[in-house]
């Protein structure tokens, strides 16, 4: 078996390039809105291991987690100047792309018989990867292995980034999904938690940066010219052509980057809805048939839930507040045969209460374990009888952002659309209790969505109308939500 | 002149650190006490090796064993945090006279020993290197606060 340089090969070994490297800015950009790392599942204030910011958050004062977002420049992230939105488009569309990407390569390997250059079958090779080692503490060159392109330490090293570290680095950002974790919490529990996963996957960020730069330092001191001939041609000719070639190679990589960067920031809404389609589809069909099926112990529940998102500020929710909202009303109109308004009351002994402990995950990041009281969404559904042409159901909550969120990109009453399908959904609830009292004024008091197979922004708090709808094209901007028409994010967010 | 370092953004860029806390210090300490180790081993084992060489070089081997284990002491001294700053310190300095006597040795030479001008060919004594290279960046990463070693907290409280 010759293993040489197919052109499948160098092909996938480009590709690839493009799409690691758009994977570590985006996924920079992810890190910066929550710009801290945790081991444990409530991501207590305090408790990160790790943070990679200057903020520093007021003690006198409410604060929110969108406070604590960092923006980072966009020579190192992709798009920089805290877009986690486009941000999180092109991380998981630079995901599908190198997941495919990577199985077209495993599965050629395999076929070709080229898998030999990578896949040790010898113990014999650790005794020569430790020469190898020592002779390269020398400043010297080690030999390759007969007849394969590789000396040993660098044989072993390729195996363990693309048999190992690959999948590792999917299956701890699987393991950050609420669909995923909702599904099968002992996946979840598998690495840790959410926290410990997060944090593992961003060491698997600093092991393929680290594999990036010996990687270079690598091909710099075995020829730069003739590795690159082999990378590109398939053979060495003329070293020159090969360097000039790997020269525009690159250019082009940058100015897809460039590209991206541009694009992201000054036409995120074109961004949105082209990688959304894309990324949607995919994970609709892998992330959409999850149900949630958690139920975490007592024990497990957090102490202290962050916040996301500020209370009402007006005189008539404070005085509703102040008299335990009795005076409060949840209207549910829309494509229904049975509209009602609801007081809290009513909506309390509309059917029996259903409870379930769970893990919450914050877009941005965080993540904590509540328990959270409240009437199922279907018990609601099924009361309303939803007409034939009701696809979608509108949360309409008292938040108003450009009044209650200052520092919020855009302005207006907060709104999210859910498919009606999430809504038949087991653990569908309309909350309001939490960790077995009334919720909380930070937490969405009187009355909030809880979604599990989502992440929170789609769990709409302070709500005070359900409206189910055929379109949402000409509600707000028309992506499905406050988040998605200021902020960018997708509308299905199992991920 | 600090304007001038401002318009061409060195403030910003040597301030680029302050991105940067990590809050393990049992981990920092420990690492650097295998970094120190790994420094002490490599002159321990030269003091054993049995080649010949002038006294002052095993003096200064010796020197920098008890001086590795000297500073490890003092990094663990967690109820005494001027002893855990002495270690600290006199870590970094066996680090960097390890590294400068093996560099000097190397390039304008060492009394008595003309032989190892050149001899960069040596895998443990760029171990060596690697050791005394990261123990510094370590300490200069505690020292920046983007490390804490024992008994340093952080007192985060968001």
């Amino acid at each position: 078996m010759q293993l040489d340089f197919p052109v499948w090969l160098r092909i996938e070994h480009w590709v690839n390039v493009l799409f690691v490297t758009l994977l570590i800015r985006s996924g920079i950009e992810v890190l910066a809105t929550h710009p801290k790392l945790y081991w444990r599942n409530d991501s207590r204030p305090g408790t990160e291991w790790a943070r990679f910011t200057r903020l520093d958050m007021p003690t006198d004062k409410l604060y929110d987690t969108l406070d604590e977002e960092e923006s980072y420049s966009p020579v190192l992230s992709l798009p920089g100047h805290k877009n986690l939105g486009m941000g999180r488009h092109w991380h998981f569309l630079s995901v599908i792309g190198w997941i495919a990407t990577g199985l077209v390569y495993y599965v050629l390997l395999f076929v070709t018989g080229q898998w030999h250059r990578y896949v040790p079958y010898s113990w014999s090779i650790f005794p020569t990867a430790w020469n190898d080692l020592l002779t390269y503490l020398s400043f010297d060159l080690p030999p390759l292995l007969p007849g394969q392109p590789f000396d040993a330490i660098q044989k072993l090293s390729y195996a363990a980034v693309i048999f190992l570290l690959a999948p590792f680095q999917i299956l701890t950002g699987a393991a950050q999904s609420p669909a995923v974790e909702a599904r099968f919490p002992r996946y979840v529990r598998l690495w840790g938690g959410r926290q410990a996963a997060r944090s593992l996957h961003f060491f698997g960020l600093l092991a393929f940066v680290g594999f990036i730069a010996v990687h270079l330092i690598m091909v710099g001191l075995w020829g730069w010219g003739q590795l690159n001939a082999l990378m590109i041609f398939g053979r060495v000719r003329d070293p020159r052509w090969a360097i000039a070639w790997s020269l525009v190679i690159v250019a082009a990589i940058v100015l897809v980057h460039v590209a991206a960067t541009v694009m992201a920031l000054k036409r995120p809404r074109a961004v949105q809805r082209v990688l959304g389609a894309v990324v949607t589809g995919v994970r609709k069909v892998l992330l959409r048939p999850l149900v949630s099926k958690q139920d975490y112990s007592a024990a497990k529940l957090s102490d202290e839930h962050r916040v996301n998102g500020k209370p009402p500020d007006t005189d008539h929710y404070k005085i509703m507040a102040a008299h335990d909202f009795t005076d409060w009303t949840l209207e549910v109109g829309g494509l229904v045969r049975s509209p009602m308004t609801l007081s809290l009351e009513q909506l309390r002994e509309l059917g029996e209460q259903q409870n379930q402990r769970v893990l919450h995950n914050c877009i941005q990041g965080w993540s904590s374990i509540g328990e959270w009281g409240g009437l199922p969404m279907r018990d609601l559904v099924e009361l309303v009888e939803p007409l034939p042409q009701a696809r979608y159901v509108c949360l309409l909550t008292m938040q108003d952002t450009g009044r209650d969120e200052p520092s919020a990109p855009g302005t207006g009453r907060f709104y999210e659309v859910i498919d009606l399908s999430l809504a038949w959904h087991p653990e569908a609830l309309l909350a309001y209790e939490m960790n077995g009292a009334p919720l909380p004024l930070k937490h969405g008091a009187p009355l909030r969505l809880r979604l599990e197979t989502q992440v929170g922004f789609k769990m709409a708090k302070w709500i005070e109308r359900v409206e189910f709808v055929s379109d949402y094209s000409a509600i707000g901007k028309g992506m499905g939500g406050w988040r998605e028409d200021n902020v960018y994010f997708d509308k299905n967010v199992e991920i | 002149m600090t304007t001038l370092l401002a318009r061409a953004g060195v403030g910003k860029l040597l301030s680029f650190y302050r991105y940067f806390a990590i809050n393990a210090p049992r981990v920092t300490t420990a690492s650097g006490i295998v970094l120190l180790a790994g420094v002490a081993a490599i002159r321990l084992h030269r003091l054993v090796d049995g080649v010949g060489r002038p006294a002052y070089l095993d003096a200064y081997f010796v020197l920098v064993v008890l001086g590795a284990l000297a500073a490890s002491a003092g990094m663990v001294a967690v109820r005494a945090p001027v002893l855990v700053r002495v270690g600290w310190g006199l870590g970094s300095l066996v680090s960097a006279a390890s590294l400068g006597m093996y560099v000097a040795g190397r390039t304008a030479g060492l009394p008595g020993v003309p032989q190892l001008v050149g001899r960069w060919n040596e895998p443990v004594g760029t171990a060596g290197m690697v050791f005394a290279v990261l123990f510094l960046v370590l300490h200069f990463s505690v020292l920046t606060g983007m490390n804490i070693a024992v008994p340093q907290r952080r007192r985060w409280h968001s």
